[in-house]
Order: C-alpha cells, then sequence, then structure tokens
C-alpha cells in the first residue's frame, strides 16, 4: 500500500503539501494549519487501517493516477480520507502502511478539554477556546433546525439570521429547554427531597432503646454486670439500633449529579454566547446555572454523594414524576456529553457543513437571486461523525434573472479531471436559455485548523493552482477557514483566488458572508453573448 | 406549558397550517395566528437517503423532476401528496406520505388538527387511517370536518356572531375534486352559556366537479405550455407555474427554470390567466332544503380568479361571501384550542348504532346510540351499558347483530375460548368521538375475568355487512330455531383428592396413592371417597367433585395417583363382572364405587350393569340383584355411569318399559340431562311416549303432594328431553314457527304443564318454594315456545338432594 499524508486537499498539484509514510513514525508539521488526510493508491473501497480500524478514516475524495506503462498509459484509482482530529494528543494515530505501521504525531494538536475541569494553563485554555468554537460552530448549524419550522423559508430564515446585525436571541439549546422546564421541578424536590431512615448501630441511654438486634445483644452480653443498669455502665447507654435521617439515596445522588452538570452546560452556553449574555434565553440559563449550582451545594452539605454516569435507575427514579424528569433530563445532557467527544474528532466534517450552508446563504445574497432548486435538509436527531445536516447534491440551484444565469452548489466531490482538486463544494454557473449553458466553476475548500485564522500566502498558492489547472472551466478557488475573532472577516485575495475566515457569530460571519457574494458575484459574467 | 397545537389543511392542492407558538415559546397560545405555506400542488419525495421529505422543502427539491438532474431526477422519487390525500391514506406508502407532510408543516406540535371533507365517502375507516397516519411519537391527531373548521374561524373573526343563533350557514370549500357544500347552524351550548359552536346534522356533498382545483391546475398548465412554445416538453422538467397561477403563487410574466434533459437550463413564462380560460363560468349547485342566512365560499384561487368563481358561485346560488384559503386552518386551530379548555368545538349528530336483541318475545334492534343524538364533539360520547345478556358456561363464542346507520348490519361473533367456567352476565357499551373513526363497541363482563380485564373490542373493518336488510335480520332471529338445553357438567376438583380446608382430607388421593403402592383399598373406601361432592366455596359456589360427571380427574392430579385410581376401577370392574349366582357380590360397595366414577366406569361393568337391568325386566336372576337394595343402587348406578349411545339406547330402551318410580325417574333424569350423547341414543317414539309419561307423573306428583326429589327429578328429565332439538331442530314446539307446524306432544304436554301450574298455584294447597316451583314449570312452558333458558337444566335441583336416598340404598 502507497500511503501519503496530505496538508492539503489540493496537494496532488503542490507536491509540499506531500508527505510519503513509511513504517516508523511521521510527525505534522508544527505549523500545519488543517487537518490531516491520507492519500492512499488504492481505491475507495479499500479504506485505510488506523487504529487497527477500517472505518476510522471519512473518503473525501476519488481520484485516479495515470502513468506511462509500456505503449498503453496505466491508470490507478486513488482515494483521499480524512483523519479525525485525535482526542489525546501523545497516542497519536497509528496507520498501517507497506507492510508495517507508521505513528502519526501532531505534536500541536489540542487535547479535547476534560469535563468540569477549568483550564490551568495556556495550551488548555487553547483546547477550551477551540471547544467553544467548535459548539458554536455545531450552534450555527442547528440554526437549519430552528429555519425548518417554517420550511418555506427556510434559507431566508437562515440568512436572516446569519447576517443580522442585532445579535437576537442565542440558539435553542438542550439546557435552554431544561432552564424553562425544570426550574419547577427542582423547586418542588427542595422542598420536598426524598429522605430515608437508616438503621445504625449507637450507644443509646437505656431510656431511648427501641429496638436491639443480635449484634447489641452479644455487646450486652460481653458487658461485666448482671442487670441491665449494671451492664449499661456510667454512662446507662448500650448498643442498640437508631434510625437516623439519611439524605444520601440513589435518586438525590442522580439530582446532584444533574445539577452540576446541567451548571456546567450553562455555563458553556453563556461561553458560546458571550456577545448576547443580555438575552433572555441567556439570562434564563445562567440563572438556572446558578439554581442547579446552589442546590448542588445544598445536596452535597446534606452527604448526598454524586451519581456516576451508567447506573440503574430505581424505582424512585422511574416512577417519581419530578425524580423521572429529573432523571430524563440527566440522561439528555448526558447524551450530549457522549456527543461531544465524536464531535470534537470530527470537527473538519462540521467546518465543512457550515461552510456549505454559508455559501448557499451567501449566494442568495447576490442581487436578485432566485432558487430554482434546493435540495432537502434533514436534521438529524443524533450527529454522526460531526455532521448534523443529511441531504443530497445539487445542495442549491439558484437563479440569477438579472444576468440571465444559474448557479448551482455541488456538495459531492468531483470524479472528473476536477476530482485531483479534492474540494467538497463545488459552484457551477451556466447560462439559462442556451443550448451550450455551461460557463464556469468555481472550488471551495472550507479547511478548518485548530488555530484558526488565514495561513500566509495560501490565497497565492491556491491562484498558482488554478493557473496549474489551466484555466478554463475552473476560474477560481475559495478557501474558507474559522475565525479567531467575531469583530471582522479576514481576507487575503489573488486574484481569481480568495481565503477568508469564516465566524460564527457577529461581524466576523456577517461580512464573510457578504466578502463570499461579492467575490461570486465577481465571477458572473455580465454581458449575455 | 400550553399545548402546542397545529390547525392543518392539508389537502394536496393547497396545504397551509396554522399555529401560535413559535419554537422558543414558554407558553404557547398567546403569539398571534402565523400561517405556514405548504405548498401549492404539493409532493413528497425520496431522498438519496431513503427519507420522504414533503412540504416546501419538497416543492423546492430536484428530486423527480426529470434526467437533467441525474439519479436524483427519477420520477419515481417524487409522488403527489393529493393521491396519498385522496385515497384516504389507505396504503402504508400514502400513510408515509402523509406523514411526511405533517412532519414538515407541525414541526415540534403536541397535537394536530387536521381538516377533513366532509363527504359521505370520507368515513370511519378513512378516518381510522388518516389519524394514524398523522400522529407520530409525542404527536396526538384529531381530525375536523372542512367546513366546521372554516365556520370556527368565521365565528372567530366576527363574521358569524352570537346574534345569528340557530341560523343556517351555507359553506363552500373549494377541494381538488369540486366544491364542498355544507350547512351549519350556530347553537349555544347549554353547558357552557355565551359559548357558541356549529352544529352539524350529516355529511355534505360534493358538487361543481368541473371546477375543483384539480381541474383548474390542468387548464392552467396546458395553458402554460401552449404559451411557451420555444421548450421542448418531452425533454426538461415538468413546469409547476399552471397551478401557481391558479392560486396566486406565481404572477403573469413570472419566470421558471427549468432542467433540460442534457443539463442545460430553460426558461418558461406564465402566460395571462383569464377566468374565462378556466371555464369558471356556468356553475350549478343544488338548492338547499331549508333557507340560509348566508353562503360563505373558500377558495385558495387567486383574487381575480376567486372573485370570478365567487360570481359563478353567486349565480347559482345567491350572494357569496369569500373568504380566504387560511380559514380552513385557522379554524382547526381554533378548535384544537376549544378542545384544550374543554369547549365544544362543534355539535355532531351521532350515527346511530344499535344491537339485535330479544324483545319478551320477538327480537329488536336495542339502540346504544339514539337516532337523533347530538353530542358536543370535543368529548367522547359513552354510551350507558346496555345489559341482560349473558354468555354461558363453557360456550366458546358469543353472537351479536350490529346495526350501524340505517341499513348496515354486521354479524359480529366474540370468540374466546374455552369461554367462561360459569354463566356471566355481559354488558355492551359504545364509546364514540363524532368525526374520529369508529365507535368502540366493547363486550365486558365483571365477573369472568377474562372480559373483565380486556374487554372485547368490535373491529369493524374485519366485518363485511350483511346483505340482509335490517328487517330480515330480525325476521331470521324470529325464525331462528328454537333453544336447546345445554346438559349439566360436574367438574373434578384436585383438592377433593389432595385436601384441603373446604374439600376435606383428600381421602381420594390418600386411596389412590396407596393403589399407586400396591395397597389395594375396599370398594366401600372408594365408593365413600368418591361418592361425595362438595360446592366450591367461592361463588358462584359450584358443585365439584373427585370425579367429573364426564368420568374426567382433576388436572393437575399427580400421575402415580391416576394410575393407582384407574388400576382401582380395572380391578373392581373385574371383580364386578366375575359375579355370579354362586358367588355374587356381598354388598353393594363395588358398584357404587364404579358408578360414581361415572363414565370412567370400565366398559365391561357398564355392561354388567345393563345386563343385570335387562335380567330384572325379564324377571331373570342376576348376581348383581343379590345383594339387598341392589335395585335402587343399580338404577340410579346406572342413569350416573352409562355412556356410549349404543349402551345408552340400550338403557333408555329399558327405562321407558320400566316401571316409573324414585330410581327409574333418577336414572333418567341423570343419563338425559348429563350424556352428551343422549339425545343420540334415544328415538322420536321413545321422546314422544317419555314425555307423556313423565307429564302425568308431574301431575301424579303434585296431587300427591310429594314434591321433593321425585318431582325435581321429573321436573328436569322434561326439561332434559328438549336436547332432542340436537337432532331435530324444530321439535318439541308448541306453537308454528319458521314454517314448522306445532308437536302434538309438546301440546299435550303444554296441557300438562299448564294444570301442573294451576295445581301450584293454588293458594288452598300446601306447596313449599311455590315461586321457585312455578318458575321452574314456566321455564319448561318456554321451552315449549321455543325461547326457553338454555341454561335450565343448569338451574334445576340435581340428584344431590337425594344422595341421601342413595346412600341409604
Amino acid at each position: 500500500m502507497d500511503v501519503e499524508l496530505w496538508l492539503r486537499p489540493w496537494a496532488r498539484y503542490v507536491p509540499a503539501c506531500r508527505l510519503a509514510l513509511a513504517s516508523g513514525s511521521a510527525a505534522l508539521p508544527d505549523d500545519h494549519a488543517g487537518p490531516p488526510w491520507l492519500y492512499l493508491r488504492q481505491p475507495a473501497d479499500s479504506p485505510p487501517l488506523v487504529d487497527g480500524r477500517y472505518d476510522t478514516a471519512e473518503l473525501s475524495a476519488q481520484m485516479a493516477e495515470r502513468a506511462a506503462a509500456g505503449q498503453a498509459q496505466h491508470e490507478t484509482r486513488t482515494s483521499l480520507w480524512l483523519l479525525p482530529l485525535p482526542l489525546r494528543r501523545a497516542a497519536g494515530q497509528v496507520v498501517a502502511v507497506d507492510g508495517g505501521t507508521c505513528r502519526l504525531i501532531w505534536p500541536n494538536a489540542p487535547e479535547k478539554p476534560q469535563t468540569g475541569v477549568e483550564p490551568r494553563d495556556d495550551r488548555e485554555r487553547r483546547s477550551a477556546a477551540l471547544m467553544l468554537r467548535a459548539e458554536a460552530v455545531w450552534d450555527r448549524i442547528g440554526d437549519v433546525e430552528d429555519a425548518l419550522s417554517d420550511p418555506a423559508r427556510l434559507w431566508g430564515r437562515l440568512r436572516e439570521r446569519w447576517t443580522a446585525t442585532d445579535a437576537g436571541e442565542p440558539r435553542m439549546d438542550e439546557i435552554v429547554r431544561q432552564a424553562r422546564e425544570m426550574g419547577r421541578v427542582l423547586d418542588a424536590l427542595e422542598a420536598h427531597l426524598r429522605r430515608i431512615l437508616r438503621r445504625v448501630h449507637r450507644m443509646t441511654p437505656l431510656g431511648r432503646v427501641q429496638e436491639l438486634d443480635r449484634r447489641s445483644l452479644l455487646w450486652i452480653a460481653r458487658q461485666p454486670g448482671e442487670r441491665l443498669a449494671e451492664r449499661a455502665g456510667d454512662s446507662q447507654r448500650i448498643l442498640a439500633i437508631a434510625r437516623e435521617e439519611s439524605f444520601d439515596t440513589l435518586e438525590n445522588r442522580v439530582l446532584r449529579a444533574y445539577c452540576e452538570l446541567a451548571d456546567r452546560h450553562g455555563r458553556d452556553y453563556i461561553g458560546r454566547n458571550r456577545t448576547r449574555r443580555q438575552t433572555r434565553r441567556a439570562r434564563l440559563v445562567e440563572h438556572f446555572g446558578k439554581r442547579c449550582r446552589r442546590l448542588a451545594h445544598e445536596l452535597a452539605a446534606r452527604g448526598v454523594r454524586q451519581a456516576e454516569p451508567g447506573l440503574t435507575p430505581n424505582f424512585v427514579l422511574q416512577q417519581n414524576p419530578l425524580y423521572h424528569r429529573v432523571w430524563d433530563a440527566w440522561q439528555a445532557l448526558l447524551a450530549r456529553e457522549r456527543a461531544t467527544d465524536e464531535l470534537w474528532r470530527w470537527q473538519a466534517r462540521s467546518w465543512e457543513e457550515f461552510c456549505a450552508l454559508a455559501l448557499v446563504v451567501a449566494l442568495m445574497g447576490v442581487a436578485g437571486a432566485r432558487l430554482v432548486a434546493t435540495a432537502p435538509l434533514w436534521f438529524r436527531d443524533e450527529q454522526r461523525r460531526g455532521t448534523w445536516i443529511e441531504t443530497d447534491s445539487p445542495l442549491a440551484v439558484v437563479h440569477l434573472p438579472d444576468r440571465g444565469l444559474i448557479a448551482e452548489v455541488q456538495t459531492v466531490a468531483r470524479t472528473d479531471a476536477l476530482a485531483g482538486f479534492a474540494a467538497p463544494l463545488w459552484l457551477r454557473i451556466g447560462r439559462a436559455g442556451e443550448t451550450r449553458g455551461f460557463l464556469r466553476r468555481l472550488a471551495v475548500w472550507p479547511l478548518w485548523s485548530p488555530q484558526g485564522g488565514l495561513a500566509a500566502g495560501e490565497a497565492a498558492e491556491v491562484r498558482q493552482l488554478l493557473v496549474q489547472a489551466g484555466g478554463g472551466a475552473l476560474a477560481g478557488g475559495l478557501v474558507l477557514r474559522p475565525a479567531v475573532v467575531h469583530e471582522h472577516a479576514d481576507w487575503e485575495q489573488d486574484g481569481p483566488a480568495l481565503t477568508l475566515t469564516l465566524g460564527t457569530e457577529g461581524a466576523a460571519l456577517r461580512d464573510a458572508l457578504f466578502m463570499v457574494t461579492e467575490f461570486v458575484e465577481g465571477f458572473l459574467p455580465e454581458d449575455r453573448p | 406549558m400550553t399545548r402546542r397545537i397545529v390547525g392543518l389543511d392539508l389537502n394536496g392542492r393547497f396545504d397551509l397550517a396554522a399555529r401560535d407558538w413559535g419554537e422558543d415559546d414558554e407558553d404557547s397560545g398567546d403569539r398571534p395566528i402565523r400561517i405556514l405555506q405548504g405548498g401549492t400542488a404539493a409532493a413528497v419525495v425520496h431522498t438519496m437517503a431513503h427519507r420522504r421529505v414533503a412540504g416546501p422543502q419538497a416543492a423546492l427539491a430536484p428530486h423527480g423532476r426529470g434526467r437533467g438532474w441525474g439519479d436524483i431526477g427519477d420520477p419515481g422519487r417524487r409522488r403527489p401528496l393529493s393521491g396519498a390525500i385522496d385515497r384516504g391514506a389507505g396504503t402504508e406508502d400514502d400513510a408515509n406520505d402523509l406523514r411526511a407532510a405533517v412532519d414538515a408543516l407541525a414541526r415540534g406540535a403536541d397535537e394536530v388538527v387536521a381538516a377533513v371533507p366532509d363527504l359521505l365517502g370520507f368515513a370511519e375507516a378513512a378516518q381510522g387511517a388518516m389519524i394514524a397516519a398523522l400522529r407520530a411519537r409525542r404527536r396526538q391527531a384529531r381530525l375536523l370536518w372542512r367546513p366546521v373548521a372554516a365556520f370556527l374561524d368565521l365565528l372567530a373573526e366576527g363574521e358569524i356572531g352570537p346574534q345569528d343563533e340557530g341560523l343556517r350557514f351555507r359553506l363552500l370549500i373549494h377541494a381538488g375534486g369540486g366544491i364542498e357544500d355544507q350547512i351549519l347552524t350556530l347553537r349555544q351550548d347549554t353547558g357552557h352559556p355565551g359559548h357558541f359552536a356549529p352544529q352539524r346534522d350529516g355529511p355534505g356533498q360534493l358538487c361543481a366537479s368541473q371546477v375543483g382545483l384539480d381541474a383548474l391546475f390542468d387548464r392552467a398548465q396546458r395553458l402554460v405550455v401552449a404559451a411557451n412554445i420555444g421548450i421542448d416538453w418531452s425533454r426538461c422538467d415538468a413546469s409547476r407555474l399552471g397551478p401557481a397561477l391558479v392560486t396566486g403563487a406565481a404572477e403573469s410574466g413570472q419566470t421558471e427554470v427549468l432542467r433540460a434533459w442534457n443539463g442545460n437550463w430553460e426558461v418558461a413564462t406564465a402566460p395571462a390567466l383569464a377566468p374565462e380560460a378556466l371555464g369558471l363560468a356556468g356553475l350549478y349547485l343544488p338548492a338547499p332544503a331549508a333557507p340560509i342566512t348566508v353562503t360563505f365560499l373558500v377558495t385558495p384561487l387567486a383574487s381575480a380568479l376567486a372573485a370570478a368563481l365567487a360570481g359563478a358561485v353567486e349565480g347559482a346560488a345567491g350572494p357569496v361571501v369569500l373568504a380566504g384559503p387560511e380559514t380552513v386552518a385557522r379554524g382547526c386551530l381554533h378548535a384544537g384550542r376549544l378542545i384544550a379548555r374543554g369547549l365544544p368545538h362543534y355539535f355532531d349528530r351521532l350515527e346511530p348504532i344499535a344491537i339485535a336483541v330479544m324483545h319478551s318475545d320477538r327480537p329488536a334492534w336495542e339502540h346504544l346510540i339514539p337516532p337523533d343524538a347530538v353530542v358536543p364533539a370535543n368529548r367522547e360520547h359513552v354510551s350507558p351499558e346496555l345489559g341482560g345478556f349473558e354468555w354461558r358456561k363453557r360456550k366458546a363464542e358469543l353472537d351479536f347483530y350490529v346495526l350501524k346507520g340505517e341499513g348496515e348490519v354486521r354479524h359480529w361473533t366474540v370468540f374466546r375460548p374455552p369461554g367462561p367456567s360459569r354463566t356471566v352476565p355481559v354488558a355492551l357499551r359504545i364509546r364514540q368521538t363524532p368525526g374520529q373513526s369508529w365507535a368502540r363497541l366493547t363486550v365486558g363482563a365483571q365477573d369472568w375475568e377474562t372480559l373483565a380485564r380486556s374487554p372485547v373490542l368490535l373491529d369493524w373493518e374485519s366485518l363485511t355487512p350483511l346483505p340482509e336488510t335490517p328487517e330480515e335480520v330480525l325476521e331470521r332471529l324470529r325464525n331462528a330455531p328454537p333453544t336447546i338445553p345445554e346438559r349439566v357438567v360436574e367438574d373434578a376438583h384436585i383438592d377433593l383428592w389432595l385436601g384441603s380446608i373446604w374439600a376435606g382430607e383428600g381421602e381420594a388421593g390418600q386411596l389412590a396413592a396407596a393403589e399407586a403402592l400396591g395397597r389395594t383399598k375396599g370398594p366401600d373406601d372408594w365408593a365413600k371417597a368418591i361418592g361425595r361432592q362438595r360446592r366450591h366455596p367461592d361463588a358462584p359456589r359450584e358443585r365439584l367433585r373427585p370425579v367429573g360427571t364426564d368420568g374426567d380427574l382433576p388436572p393437575g392430579l399427580p400421575p402415580e395417583m391416576r394410575d393407582g385410581f384407574r388400576a382401582a376401577l380395572d380391578r373392581m370392574a373385574a371383580g364386578l363382572c366375575a359375579a355370579t349366582l354362586r358367588d355374587p357380590p356381598r354388598d353393594n360397595s363395588l358398584l357404587k364405587a364404579l358408578t360414581w366414577s361415572f363414565t370412567a366406569c370400565p366398559g365391561p361393568a357398564q355392561e354388567a350393569i345393563l345386563r343385570a337391568l335387562e335380567a330384572l325386566a325379564a324377571g331373570r336372576h342376576h348376581p348383581l340383584l343379590v345383594p339387598s337394595h341392589a335395585s335402587r343402587v343399580l338404577h340410579q348406578g346406572s342413569g350416573r355411569a352409562i355412556g356410549g349411545a349404543a349402551r345408552l339406547a340400550r338403557l333408555f330402551t329399558y327405562l321407558e318399559q320400566a316401571p316409573l318410580n324414585t330410581d327409574t325417574i333418577n336414572a333418567l333424569a341423570m343419563a338425559l340431562s348429563r350424556r352428551q350423547e343422549a339425545p343420540e341414543a334415544l328415538t322420536r317414539a321413545q321422546v314422544d311416549h317419555l314425555l307423556s309419561r313423565l307429564g302425568e307423573e308431574l301431575i301424579d306428583r303434585i296431587r300427591r303432594h310429594d314434591l321433593k326429589v321425585r318431582f325435581r327429578n321429573t321436573i328436569l328429565a322434561i326439561a332434559a328431553l328438549f336436547r332432542w332439538r340436537l337432532r331435530e331442530p324444530f321439535a318439541l314446539l308448541a306453537e308454528p314457527r319458521g314454517g314448522h307446524p306445532p308437536d302434538p306432544a309438546a301440546i299435550a304436554l303444554r296441557e300438562k304443564l299448564l294444570e301442573a301450574q294451576v295445581l301450584l298455584e293454588d293458594p288452598h294447597r300446601h306447596v313449599a318454594q311455590r315461586e321457585d316451583k312455578v318458575a321452574v314449570v314456566k321455564a319448561i312452558l318456554l321451552h315449549l315456545d321455543g325461547r326457553g333458558d338454555p341454561g335450565i337444566l343448569d338451574r334445576m335441583p340435581t340428584e344431590d338432594d337425594n344422595e341421601s336416598v342413595d346412600d341409604n340404598a
């Protein structure tokens, strides 16, 4: 198996972005800004063996290499695979290469922040910031779910929301729902916490003894004296069973665990929506978080321990309406926690999904744009390898009647001569009402990177790439990278190549969308033939 | 948090949804109503990942639009929603399509109230299928007649007000196949003064099919094609401009981009759509039966076309008020809110449902829902329980004739094998929510756990209506074969073998265990052990025996006891058969032990008993006749133990000729009332002869003031003779029935029974428990009319009361 590590999806045309993998170990460059890809000189139906599994990597593109073999040309089918971000940097990823294995290390890769642990150093702070950024991307993708409540205006509502200067309410989230619904439940439970009377052995004054058991009787029998009063000694106490009130029940442990988890989720939510802290939802979540924190402290003070995930619910948790709601809410938050592992690993795919939506939203900003067709968006109940939305290609077809043009957003990797560019998004521009309507294409590369921001010189690299492609149908390239700040979008243009940072909120999102619109408009031929 | 309700007007032509809440509202119902567009001529598409998507997303989707789109354009990926709706979500595919449409327009809703056509064809089956299709996880569904929904919105908008109470309004709803016409009356709810709602008196009708939306869409589409002659329509997407022009979603001059099959793009332009071109003039609408206050027309047509249609309707039906297409969806939402507040959203006339029951001497339809019942539609109407029915002991099924409406009769057989262990009263109850699928007709029985736990529900759809009219069904019931008394079966009980507080010390079990170990026990011990009977301590205090009257042993009896008992019987039978005149049985214990085992008595022993009786009749000697009181034990034992049609025939031949006395009557009563094969063993002549003799005997007993064992066995034997009807269904009738003439033997018996009744009712005569005895005579008289109680034998006194006589023997 011939395996290469690619640092850019277009590495086929830029040898500097390719590293041959051999047995032993390999490290990604310190300044690498993007996810790593594995390039295999074998077809897509033979996936790479990564960390001992064939389903670790996700197929990005399928290509072909031609080489002269004697008189004829020999074609080799090849494939490009996206690698997930490791949860722990030290472990790296083990890739099977010809006859051996290669441990792939990413020295500067961030590690997934530990749940419930405040960051202590710069590295952890960067990880926490990256986690927040990833969650913000999921929030933007989640906007689709909200917009689906009025499907006739889906794209319009998405555009309104993403381009609004007024920040508006932050996105609906499980913690917001729980903040609304669980407040009354917590109030009711706090007023009537379940308690049990536990039987304990305790030295009890003779006059208060109510119950003796075998252990108590044995203790009495061992004491010196004839009568009970003598055996009770000077203190006139004997070992007897006493009943003691305890709050440390399974259901209260779950309640405490829930309160602590809800508090943490609340803080995450506020962190993701720092610019919207004064909105109704944010205030609601903040208030709920405080409420949970207070109750968790109170429970801890009453000796209630914390439940661990994975326990089996008892009768109270299943049948008591209030505790059952706590159980359900806890499970919902735990499920979200579990999902974050997967989302962390596949942030690059989430980013691609967000960029695809952003491209359609930007396209709708072109003057007079009218949707001709859009593939239905199906918002999954659970994410799948970082993606929430299920859709088909073309994602959108937009009519620009003023120019007599049709722009089509395609979301499948190409398998023709353009496959080597490995762009997951393509903009196809054609002219309406003509027999030879196809005009040109624009390749779009959403490139996620942990550090965010632009990669220096990338626009020139893409321009060079386009020149290498020979102009023709491929007229431009657009690279979308995560923004580091919310205040503005950074960009770098070199002729038909634009690299741009795309934010998840505020001006960084709005400006980036306007820039994409402008960039696309620049490619639209003005004159009718 | 109040429920999130969505009002839906899904018709596949112009779908709308109304809701008054947002995704993130804490309390729904406080926002202004928002209308969601479902699109014109809606479709359902199948994505590449095999999901069904409907609503506006499907309308815009490239799926199924044609080969210009590649694989995704395969026409099989797109289906019109109107087809699924018109077929009433009849198939799984239709139901899934409909569910996808609701998912699209009612995302996040707790409940949907969906408008449905108020037409006769949209009956319970379609309603049920529709409700099932609309429901989903965490989403309830309710249906509402489209005109009622429109009326509710007009009421909420003030177009109709409290001042119109009692007035009639005509609602014309523009639908796919024409115009749905319904008349509703405004009335005030007596339970909630100040609350007004429409009253519906039956289904509406469909008229003016030539202006149905489907027809208009077709005409408009043809105009679009004709206006764009430059487009090769056979090689590009189908245009949707026609329907869009009709509903106002597109305007004249508007362009539509279509994908050609070669991947390029064509542009179609919408022509001007004149009302004349759509043929909206010259409409006919039927005249209403009673005066109408206002006629409302609800149509999704573009304003100019709607005005033209309103003009045409005015020409046919008088002044018309136009209402927007969102009226229906909004009305559904209003209805949902009213229901949530516990207020009736409309009043409906329920379709009457009746059950065929016997009224004294003739069958009649007893109404569970009265024909004129008008009920509030927001809650379920629950009928009072209709009782007076019985589920007979051990009968696995019960038959009902159910009349729905005016002429739809279904024969409903409730099957619950093996049936109750005793006769239990059953009751019928009906529950129905107007316009929400089938009425729920249930049969329940509180005293029978099987039915108490899960009453049987009538599955309307699995029963085909009978071809007969209700009157013909009643006539059939009237001429049904007369009732046949059911034989008496007394069960064996394990406690009488193993012992318990009520059943004693379990002597039978001890004997059987000893026999199994080879320690034989004497026939006297066995006779005492198995000849006893007990009543169960719990109601209904059934009579139980160690060996059942059919010779059965109790289920669960240990095999070794079973084997021990069989061995003892075989041994005793061998002893009985070995008896000779020189070595006769010492006493009657062998005979008693064998005959208390009922038909478990081995065949040779039964033969020996019969031979002894025949010897007695012939005046010959027989070893079994030697012991003291042998005749009594032999007679009474023969009634218990003789089984099989051939042997029983020999027994009846003997008893027919033998003088009637306590023993012979006991044997007759026992064999006739308990043996399944008794009717097979009788002849018609024997039945007539026995009836005549037993009738005489009855009168004789009453005159002699002997109203104890012999009297009761006589009555039992007479009643048991009606089992002859198992062979001749119309026999022993004193009145003509079903074309069969009266039976002389029955007429003679009736004379005797009437005489017996007179004697028993004579106040100068002392009769203990007079009423019970008269009731028994009357019950037999009813059998002579063919209408008796099939459980008469079970209710009769049995030979238990003369057990002492037997014991004395």
